[in-house]
C-alpha cells in the first residue's frame, strides 16, 4: 500500500501571465498560488529585477508535483544577494525557505560567452527542482522515510571498497532491496536510533550531515566537526570507487581480491549494476535524493545514465503523489484575481498582509 | 588502468575508442574528427554547496575543466548523445 503524499494540492495554478496582464506584481503570484512569503534583497546589482523575473517565470514553468511542493511545503522564498551564499552558489533550502541566489551576473563561470544562451535558465531550473527534492525528501512535517532514503542510495551505486565490506559484491548485492536492507542493519549497528520507518526530516533521527558521517568514508571537513565519528558504512560513490580501483596495481587487487573470496570480474559487474545519476549525487548520500528527485523532473546534465536509481526515484518520490493525485481527482480551478470571492478567502486568511493589502 | 570508452553505433558496431589525457582516439577518422571538437572545453555541473559556519546546503555550480575526473565521461556522453551514438566503458580488466 503506497502512503497518499500530504503534498498534493488540491487545486490548478494560475499563469504568472495572468498576474502580469492585470497589472500585479510577481510576489502577488506567488503569494496567492503558492502560500509563498517573498523577500527580495534590496540593492542586488544591475538586472538583479530582471533576475527576480525570470525567477517567477522559471517556477511558473515548474512540473505540477515540484508547484505542489513549493505551495505545500516551502514557506518563503528569498532572492538574497551573493555575498550571503558561499561562493558559485545558486540557491539553497532549510526549514521551509527556499534561498535562491540573485547575482548570478557575478558568477565568473557563467560569463562565458561561449555557454549557450539557455544556460542560466536551466541552472535555475535545476537549482529549484533540487532544492524542492530535499524539501519533499527531508522537511520534518513530513518527508520520506529513512529506508526509502536509503534505497535511494543503494540504487544510486553507493559502495564500500570490495577489500573493506565484500557482501554487497555478493548475492546481497544483486537487488536494490537487499542491499538497502542490508545497509540499514549496519546503519543501525552503528547508531540504532536509525530508525527505518521515521521520516528522514524526523526530529527524532540523527541530522542529515550525521547520515553523511555514518555512511561515507569521505566527508568534508566541515561536516566532520559538526558530527561525531562513530563508525561509518565506508561507502563510495561509484565513479570514485572505479577511480580507485584503477588507480591499484592490478595484480596486487585481484590477489586482495581473491583473499576476500572476490574477483575482479565480479566487483566490476556490481560497480556497473547501479550508478551515480550525476556528480551532485556523488558530493554526499544526503544530496543523493535530492538529486534524483531532480533528474526526473528536470534532466538537466545528459550524463546521467542510472536507471535503477531513476527506477526506485519513481517508486519513493513519485509514486505517492500520484497515488493521492488518482485518489483526490480532478483539481479546483486555479484561484485568480479574476475569481474575486476565493481572492478574499485568501486575505481573510491573511495572506493578504503579504500582499500589503 | 586507464578509464577507456567506446563509441558504438546502432547494432553495437564499434566506432571509436577514447582514453587518457590529452585524450587519445582511435576509430573512424571523420567521427574522430567531429567527437574532439567537442573534447576542447570545459563543463557546467552542478554540486553541492556547504556553508562550514552555518551547515545550510544548497546547490553551486562547479566547471570541470579538461582533464579533471569526470571531464571525459561527462564530454563523451553529451558527444554520444549529439552524436546518436552509444557509449559503454570499458570494464577495469580491459575488456
Amino acid at each position: 500500500m503506497v502512503p497518499l503524499s500530504p503534498y498534493r494540492s488540491d487545486r490548478q495554478y494560475a499563469r504568472l501571465e495572468t498576474y502580469r496582464r492585470l497589472g500585479l506584481a510577481d510576489g502577488t503570484w506567488a503569494a496567492e498560488q503558492f502560500n509563498l512569503r517573498v523577500h527580495v534583497s534590496q540593492g542586488g546589482p544591475e538586472g538583479a529585477e530582471t533576475r527576480a523575473c525570470q525567477i517567477w517565470e522559471t517556477v511558473d514553468r515548474l512540473p505540477l508535483q515540484i508547484k505542489d511542493l513549493l505551495r505545500n511545503v516551502i514557506d518563503e522564498v528569498r532572492l538574497d544577494s551573493q555575498e550571503s551564499f558561499p561562493s558559485d552558489t545558486l540557491g539553497s533550502w532549510r526549514d521551509g525557505t527556499m534561498r535562491i541566489n540573485q547575482d548570478w551576473s557575478l558568477i565568473p563561470a557563467l560569463r562565458d560567452p561561449g555557454w549557450h544562451r539557455d544556460l542560466g535558465y536551466d541552472l535555475l531550473r535545476a537549482t529549484l527542482a533540487h532544492e524542492t527534492g530535499h524539501a519533499l525528501v527531508e522537511d520534518p512535517r513530513g518527508g520520506i522515510r529513512l529506508r526509502d532514503a536509503v534505497a535511494l542510495i543503494a540504487a544510486s551505486g553507493w559502495l564500500p571498497h570490495p577489500l573493506d565490506d565484500a557482501v554487497p559484491y555478493g548475492p546481497v548485492g544483486r537487488q536494490v532491496s537487499t542491499l538497502s536492507a542490508y545497509y540499514l542493519k549496519r546503519l543501525r549497528e552503528v547508531d540504532s536510533s536509525w530508525d527505518g520507518e521515521l521520516s528522514l526530516g524526523s526530529p527524532a533521527l540523527p541530522s542529515s550531515a550525521q547520515l553523511d558521517r555514518d555512511v561515507m568514508r569521505d566527508v568534508r571537513a566541515s561536516t566532520r566537526h559538526r558530527t561525531k565519528a562513530r563508525g561509518s558504512l565506508g561507502l563510495q560513490g561509484s565513479e570514485q570507487l572505479l577511480r580507485r580501483l584503477r588507480h591499484a596495481d592490478p595484480g596486487r587487487l585481484v590477489r586482495d581480491l581473491a583473499d576476500c573470496g572476490l574477483v575482479l570480474e565480479d566487483v566490476d559487474a556490481a560497480l556497473r549494476r547501479r550508478r551515480g545519476i550525476s556528480f551532485y549525487a556523488e558530493d554526499a548520500v544526503s544530496e543523493t535524493p535530492a538529486e534524483i528527485f531532480r533528474c526526473i523532473h528536470v534532466p538537466y546534465t545528459r550524463a546521467e545514465h542510472s536507471r535503477p536509481a531513476l527506477l526506485e526515484g519513481e517508486r519513493v518520490l513519485l509514486e505517492p503523489w500520484r497515488t493521492a493525485d488518482r485518489a483526490i481527482g480532478a483539481r479546483r480551478p486555479a484561484l485568480t484575481p479574476e475569481r474575486p470571492w476565493e481572492s478574499l478567502q485568501l486575505v481573510r486568511r491573511g495572506v493578504g498582509r503579504e500582499l500589503g493589502r | 588502468m586507464e578509464q577507456r570508452f567506446r563509441l558504438l553505433a546502432s547494432g553495437g558496431r564499434v566506432v571509436a575508442e577514447a582514453w587518457g589525457f590529452p585524450v587519445q582516439l582511435t576509430g573512424e577518422p571523420e567521427l574522430c574528427r567531429r567527437i574532439r571538437d567537442h573534447l576542447q572545453s570545459s563543463v557546467v555541473v552542478l554540486g553541492q554547496s556547504l556553508d562550514p559556519h552555518t551547515g545550510e546546503r544548497g546547490t553551486r555550480l562547479r566547471i570541470l575543466e579538461p582533464g579533471a575526473p569526470g571531464w571525459l565521461a561527462t564530454c563523451l556522453a553529451r558527444t554520444a548523445q549529439e552524436l546518436g551514438l552509444h557509449l559503454t566503458e570499458l570494464p577495469l580488466s580491459g575488456g
